[in-house]
């Protein structure tokens, strides 16, 4: 009567629970005649063992001590949690191919067993119906050699139950469900021993009778949790389910029926390869920087390259360009036969910049802002990370020190410090390196003094000087030993 | 006629009824001496200015400065491509133009000095592109003057060589020298859209930004 909220098929979903029975013992490779138990990850206590295992004698729960007694020869294993988990993931990507939405289960996880959650409602027309989506994962597993007890439910709990309690059918009939979840008896609820011990004291041993009484009534008698529960089973409560996700990698391979032996022959597959990947980006709505190619040689070993963008970057055009530009500057090592492209790393798209800037000055111009990946992109994909540099001032007060250069990639973690403009005249072009002159003959302005740098190895203490010279406006500074150094124009 | 429209169509004859509405805004050189002498009052978008000058120190970068520091207020980069020297920061900061907007690049060879420009210009992320160029091809200059155009990006090229006299397609061509400590000459030799005109004298002082103190 409880589970009336629930008729609704349009909002039914249905789930696919599948639950995979001692899933750690039998991802370990053993042979069936040996006797193998699987021990409690902290205590020494067994979880779960094989049939030859069984007929020496041991069962669920024993003592290490008491089975090694039981049967010397037993093999044991202690469960590791994280393998457990890695191998749930792994089977979480197997079954990404019928559902996508795949729920790791792990519940379970403590007795070495685990199950999946697949979204089933909206499979269906694709596999053709239930049953058929049903004998197509069982043929599956069966397959991989897999046990694994399947139900079908209308909410993610109800599959579970029944999953568990090995008592599924590929029907998503609402009175069937209900009929089967009526008859599981309450140890195969997953309550704990106290609050099954005290129903039983009330006289209910199958879940059809739980759900007769009032819930409110069960919740200050029993415990709360229990409303909970039956309001997941009957779906009046959502069961947040922890969804799985796929790594993300893009992989993608070019074989050549001939051998390319120039690189410019590489670029026409790469080109179809980066289209692919520029569609695999703007789906996910991500952009990369890192794109790896893999040339396949006659003889190895294969040749691999790397190529980075200092921004990020998803359109065919631009990714092109990119590699163009890093191609030129490579050389073949040998013929190719087949060319691989991955990419690993990804970065979300940051949100478009609908950025316009009007001018201040004009209020009619709009420029569009940012987005200069493509030519930053360009320049550094055919020029060397030194020749493109950004600029900007320091608070030093020594010339050679009063600037710095740092590379587009720097650029990215730059934030730009607001320096406090100097009022003293400087010029506009300063040489790398001061060059020797002769004494000037007509000065304009000047001495000024700068003497800093006390604090690290390039103290100076210098004289500067505006000078004029045959129409030229030039800095030049005597040193401490009366030598006279050209340093700027003013341009 | 057909040879009329074909020449028209390779853009061998310059229309004066094109340029008699700029499209988009001039900016102020800063300079009102020179703004009276530049046709639309200004620094004009889409167009190629080669600047000429004998050595360093003679005025010749103090000449666009005030422009620079109007457009690094753009968030868009001015690319300075192949300098001769290090654009000093401090000096830059005094002047008003926002350092962090600076991308250097140096190339390897004036080809890819060429086409680091182009790119920039074309890219429509560059609010200004300065080159310094070790040769001067008229193919080129006309590449660059067409980016410029297409994307209505300043350009302003130091060419490292003798003014050419057999002309130019860049829209601007103008020679720099220093009278004074801050007196600058300026001579015309072409001007898109007028007449050249008499060489007249800049007072650097004239603009906020006075070299010699």
């Amino acid at each position: 009567m409880a589970m009336r909220s629930q008729a609704n098929p349009q909002k039914a979903q249905g789930w696919l629970y599948l639950y995979f029975p001692s899933f750690y013992r039998h991802s370990l490779l053993s042979l069936a005649s040996e006797p193998l138990a699987i021990l409690h990850g902290q205590g020494h206590h067994i979880i779960d063992h094989n049939t030859s295992a069984q007929k020496a004698g041991i069962t669920l729960d024993m003592p290490l001590a008491s089975a090694l007694y039981c049967c010397p020869n037993l093999i044991t294993h202690t469960l590791d949690s994280s393998r457990l988990q890695h191998l749930l993931q792994q089977r979480a990507l197997w079954a990404y191919q019928f559902s996508a939405q795949v729920s790791p289960d792990t519940q379970y996880a403590e007795q070495g067993n685990a199950g999946l959650w697949l979204e089933a409602g909206s499979m269906l027309r694709l596999f053709g119906g239930l049953e058929a989506f049903w004998q197509h994962i069982e043929h599956a597993c069966r397959q991989q050699e897999w046990p694994v007890q399947l139900a079908a439910g209308l909410t993610p709990l109800a599959a579970r139950l029944l999953a568990r309690a090995n008592k599924g059918f590929p029907s998503l009939e609402h009175i069937a469900i209900n009929n089967a979840l009526q008859t599981l008896p309450l140890r195969q609820l997953d309550f704990n021993a106290a609050d099954t011990l005290a129903l039983q004291r009330l006289g209910i041993n199958t879940l059809g009778e739980l759900m007769r009484l009032p819930l409110a009534e069960l919740g200050r008698r029993i415990n709360p949790h229990l409303i909970h529960t039956l309001q997941q089973l009957s779906g009046s409560k959502k069961h947040s389910l922890m969804q799985f996700k796929p790594p993300l990698n893009f992989h993608e391979n070019a074989l050549f029926m001939y051998e390319v032996e120039h690189r410019n022959g590489l670029l026409f597959p790469l080109s179809r390869l980066l289209e692919s990947l520029s569609g695999f980006l703007h789906h996910r709505q991500l952009s990369t920087r890192w794109l790896k190619l893999r040339l396949q040689h006659a003889e190895p070993p294969d040749t691999y390259w790397q190529f980075e963008l200092v921004r990020p970057e998803y359109r065919h055009s631009e990714l092109l360009n990119v590699c163009r530009y890093q191609l030129e500057r490579k050389n073949l090592r040998a013929p190719v036969r087949e060319l691989h492209l991955s990419v690993t790393r990804f970065l979300d798209r940051e949100a478009e910049q609908g950025g316009c800037l009007q001018d201040a000055d004009t209020q009619a111009t709009v420029y569009q802002v940012r987005d200069d990946a493509a030519l930053l992109n360009r320049l550094q994909a055919r020029l060397d990370e030194e020749q493109v540099q950004c600029l900007t001032a320091t608070a030093d007060p020594r010339p050679e020190k009063a600037w710095q250069t740092y590379s587009l990639r720097q650029a990215q973690h730059k934030t730009t410090n607001l320096i406090q403009a100097r009022q003293a005249k400087r010029p506009l072009w300063l040489l790398p390196k001061p060059h020797p002159c002769p004494p000037p003959e007509q000065i304009l302005h000047g001495p000024e003094r700068i003497a800093s740098g006390w604090w690290d190895d390039h103290a100076i203490r210098r004289d500067y000087y505006q000078v004029l010279c045959c129409q030229q406006l030039i800095w030049v500074f005597r040193d401490d030993q009366g030598q006279w150094f050209v340093h700027g124009y003013f341009g | 006629m057909a040879s009329l429209e074909q020449v028209l169509q390779q853009g061998q004859v310059w229309q004066a009824q094109q340029h008699l509405h700029p499209q988009h805004q001039t900016i102020s050189s800063g300079y009102a001496a020179l703004d009276e002498r530049l046709p639309n009052g200004g620094w004009q978008p889409g167009q190629v200015c080669e600047i000429y000058h004998q050595g360093g120190g003679v005025g010749e970068l103090s000449i666009v400065i005030p422009a620079l520091a109007k457009l690094s207020q753009q968030a868009r980069w001015l690319l300075w491509v192949a300098p001769p020297a290090i654009p000093y920061a401090p000096a830059l900061e005094l002047a008003g133009v926002r350092s962090e907007r600076i991308l250097m690049v140096h190339p390897r060879s004036y080809k890819e000095a060429v086409w680091c420009m182009e790119e920039g210009l074309k890219s429509g992320h560059c609010s200004a592109v300065l080159g310094w160029l070790q040769e001067w091809d008229k193919q080129h200059i006309r590449r660059l003057q067409i980016a410029a155009a297409d994307h209505h990006s300043h350009c302003w090229l130091w060419p490292q060589t003798g003014l050419d006299t057999s002309g130019s397609p860049a829209a601007l061509r103008l020679e720099v020298a220093r009278q004074q400590a801050d007196t600058l000459q300026v001579t015309f030799h072409k001007r898109r859209g007028s007449w050249p005109c008499e060489p007249f004298n800049l007072h650097l002082s004239d603009h906020g930004y006075a070299l010699a103190g």
